[in-house]
């Protein structure tokens, strides 16, 4: 396997889509391939920065709102 | 929860209001409107609440939610745009997962991958390295857009994603593929 076909079947890999076979020649080459390795690397790291994104506090006022709209709420039955 | 119980309420707002907001920010125009559909997502939970019958997931139910209201705004700011943002040509996305000239004629690397391992931790979790994954994402076309927010940013399962959005597991893989693709891409650019 080439790294240029290497790199089409990485998020198939990191996703463990590939069959065995696949998946096998795809280690081996990573094993040995300085470069394609440092490609998964990026890889990783760029979905490590994409999950960050969702780190947010909920804004202190917005919560309150929210709360106290939920404490307001009565279970259909009882209204 | 249904009996009222605030405090599990308030760990479902801890938890998901992050997700939620930044994939609403994929389908509105800016971040106010955004803060306004997850808002407005999350009154509706607590007016559904008493008809959520657990069929499915509290959480496959709240993005549901979030999804139809997002996509409801979308579709009305979209006639504010300029015609100029409908069409492009050169579609972020559409672009090979690596330049075909950085591999000579035996499919070998010729330019290197630099490696992200050396570089600091606070380098590459910076700001400025996580708004350009935001712009990143914000190119992208819609498609490509919703899949790594589901996937990627909100943390869902391939399967989830694809039957939240109904699509193919088959078109769920190459959406992602491509939307990562582009991400590290422009990365890689930004981080050379
Ligand atoms: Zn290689």
């Amino acid at each position: 396997m080439t790294c240029r076909q290497v790199v089409q079947l990485l998020n198939d890999y990191l996703e463990g889509m590939l069959p065995a076979a696949d998946r096998q020649r795809v280690e081996e080459h990573l094993a040995g391939c300085e470069a394609c390795a440092a490609f998964v690397g990026q890889l990783r790291a760029s979905r490590r920065l994409v999950a960050r994104l969702a780190e947010e506090e909920v804004p202190a006022s917005v919560k309150q709102e929210l709360l106290t709209a939920f404490r307001n709420w009565r279970p259909a039955g009882l209204r | 929860m249904k009996a009222g119980d605030a405090a599990a309420f308030e760990a479902l707002l801890d938890r998901y209001h992050g997700p939620l907001l930044r994939v609403a920010l994929g389908y509105v125009r800016d971040r106010e409107a955004a803060e306004d559909a997850v808002q407005e997502t999350w009154l509706r939970v607590v007016a559904g609440l008493d008809r959520f019958e657990g069929r499915s997931s509290l959480k496959t139910w709240i993005f549901g939610i979030l999804l139809n209201v997002a996509r409801s705004r979308r579709r009305r700011d979209r006639r504010l745009l300029p015609f100029s943002a409908l069409f492009r040509r050169d579609e972020p996305g559409s672009e090979p997962i690596v330049d075909p000239d950085r591999f000579n004629a035996e499919g070998r690397w010729t330019s290197l991958p630099d490696n992200w391992e050396v570089l600091p931790e606070a380098r590459l979790m910076s700001r400025e390295v996580l708004d350009r994954v935001g712009a990143a994402i914000g190119e992208l076309p819609p498609t490509l857009r919703e899949v790594i927010l589901l996937r990627d940013v909100a943390g869902w399962s391939a399967e989830e994603a694809a039957s939240l959005l109904g699509i193919s597991a088959a078109n769920q893989r190459v959406r992602l593929h491509r939307a990562r693709g582009h991400v590290r891409r422009v990365l890689e650019e930004y981080l050379r």
